[in-house]
């Protein structure tokens, strides 16, 4: 790679933030834990630290790390930087499935849920792949318009269930909606850091040909780049990792738009090392999120998706005034 | 809006409302109740005029005199609603235990309903008759949901229902928040309460696996008992105090 140098200062730096990032999000909880009876096998200890919190953490940075992935993706391939996995319509089919699926009662199945939000994930980005196809050419603009529209609908869609639907069922359906990482198992961190590494290998596989496309179309074209499989492919991978992050933990907003962003206002616009980077921005910000979220009020537990705004918005802005 | 001397007609926009209108006797004044009202069976079969948002055309169409609601489940432009069609709207809070036995006589004294005195002493030695203390109180959790975990905690109906009966609420938050299953590992309850019409046995045995595999007692039970702060909180308390000398 021809920016490794320049890589390698930010990847250490990030994997370094990732990495003390992981360390106070295992050692601080809503249970204070005493290291030396885990370590001498305290049953509860063990338990908290092993089954509990620790595939939480996990679970958060690889969301967090698979939302951001999926939001420069998008960003590049439509070379719209307002792209995001939720503004494209991926986010309004995972919770339009999961809010239709528990008005019918299939709430309480265990399972059910989340993999009709991930079909719903997945089939509304292949509808507004479809829609925004015009010959053999996907019109960017087309593509954000149809997201937008689509989510519209869903939205309504999601409405009328909620109207329609018992108490019980809207408390089902609003863990979608709000978003956690509550219940965390080591099934569901496998599941999805599997389907984050597969997504970033292809990624990875089309990293030049997506930093040639974030130049113009024609030009990446010119360069004898198959744009239109590029695309394709760029879109079926980051919608799949998406869909998987919402079927697990419902929709954590701002990551896929906001990390992308602040990796660019401060290291580097080239996508091969803004992939690594932003998976390592992601990680690191969902990871915070959730510790804030679990430990502000002792026991209880607040929505993560509030605390990724509130701890990236402010950063963002701060950049952006600097940047000018 | 000033509430007729003789209500004849009366709509009802919570399932707690319905129970205590029939309680003191005026049952037969109810046209209409909100969709969750289902109790006495005579309630279940009356029109529904929705819930969350009732529809006022629907309301209005039924000709009450009074629509009666609970500080609760209140919409903001309820009142604002039915003042315009000219149907006067009358708000009882009901949340916690001391409180039902007064909405009860303020429905009595609105409601002109003569057996509404009596029902309130009567509601009130219930009550009183089921008040335990108990040598160990037992430690209770009350799972509204169990994924995520939503619990009962202090100052709700449910709590007042825990103390009656000389449990203790095995939480220490307040409110309806989302629990940390950290929180239940580390210091797990003697028993836990779940509504069997919302939450099912296999989803109680998930949540105690994710918990660590807890081995904690579970019990389903009617939430409509349980949770509204009606004319049944005897029988939810007589309930609840069979539970604990079970154990």
């Amino acid at each position: 790679m021809p920016h490794s140098d320049r890589l390698a200062r930010p990847a250490l730096l990030l994997t370094l933030l990732l990495l003390v990032t992981l360390a106070v999000a295992v050692a601080i909880g809503a249970t204070r834990l005493s290291w030396p009876s885990v370590w001498a096998g305290d049953e509860t200890a063990r338990a908290i630290l092993l089954r509990i919190r620790l595939p939480r953490v996990l679970l958060a940075a690889a969301i967090g790390a698979t939302l951001a992935v999926a939001g420069v993706t998008f960003q590049t391939l439509l070379r719209n930087p307002l792209a995001d996995p939720f503004i494209l319509g991926v986010s309004g089919g995972a919770a339009c499935g999961a809010a239709v699926s528990t008005a019918l009662g299939f709430g309480r199945i265990p399972g059910v849920v989340p993999l009709v939000a991930f079909a719903g994930a997945c089939g509304a980005t292949a509808a507004v792949f479809l829609l925004a196809r015009r010959r053999d050419h996907t019109d960017p603009t087309r593509l954000l318009l149809s997201g937008l529209v689509l989510n519209a609908f869903f939205s309504s869609v999601i409405l009328i269930a909620f109207s329609l639907s018992k108490s019980s069922d809207l408390t089902a359906a609003l863990r979608w909606m709000m978003g956690t990482l509550f219940g965390a198992t080591w099934t569901s961190v496998l599941l999805v850091t599997s389907l984050l590494v597969l997504g970033m290998a292809v990624l990875a596989f089309l990293a030049n040909d997506l930093r040639l496309l974030a130049f113009g179309e024609e030009d990446a074209k010119a360069r004898g780049v198959n744009v239109e499989r590029v695309k394709l492919i760029g879109f079926a991978a980051a919608s799949i990792v998406t869909g998987a992050a919402v079927a697990v933990s419902g929709i954590i907003g701002f990551v896929g738009l906001l990390v992308p962003h602040l990796i660019r206002l401060i290291w580097r616009r080239d996508f091969r090392a803004l992939l690594p980077l932003c998976a390592l921005g992601g990680a690191i910000l969902v990871a915070d999120a959730d510790l804030l979220s679990r430990v502000i009020v002792p026991s209880a537990e607040l929505p993560v998706g509030a605390f990724t705004a509130i701890l990236g918005v402010p950063f963002f802005l701060s950049l952006l005034r600097r940047a000018r | 809006m000033a509430i007729p001397a003789h209500v004849r007609r009366v709509i009802t926009l919570a399932p707690n409302i319905t129970e205590l209108v029939y309680a003191i006797g005026a049952g037969d004044r109810v046209v209409g109740t909100d969709d969750v009202s289902n109790y006495p069976p005579a309630a279940a079969r009356l029109p529904k005029v929705g819930s969350m948002q009732p529809n006022v055309e629907q309301i209005t169409a039924l000709k009450p005199d009074l629509v009666l609601a609970s500080t609760e489940g209140n919409h903001p432009s309820l009142a604002p609603a039915l003042a315009a069609v000219g149907i006067p709207l009358y708000v009882v809070r009901t949340d916690r235990l001391p409180e039902i036995a007064t909405a009860m006589t303020r429905l009595g004294e609105v409601l002109d309903a003569p057996a509404a005195p009596a029902a309130a002493r009567t509601l009130t030695a219930d009550i009183a008759a089921q008040r335990r203390t108990r040598a160990h109180a037992p430690r209770i959790l009350f799972a509204v949901w169990t994924d995520p975990l939503y619990v009962g905690g202090h100052e709700t109906f449910v709590d007042d229902l825990l103390v009656l009966t000389g449990a203790r609420n095995a939480v220490e938050v307040t409110g309806w928040p989302q629990y940390s299953l950290e929180s239940l590992a580390a210091h797990p309850p003697d028993l836990i309460l779940y509504p069997r019409k919302s939450v099912n046995a296999q989803q109680m045995a998930v949540l105690l696996e994710k918990a660590g595999d807890l081995h904690v007692p579970s019990r389903a039970i009617d939430e409509d008992v349980f949770t509204r702060p009606g004319p049944r909180v005897g029988e939810a308390a007589k309930g609840l105090n069979a539970i604990l000398d079970g154990k």
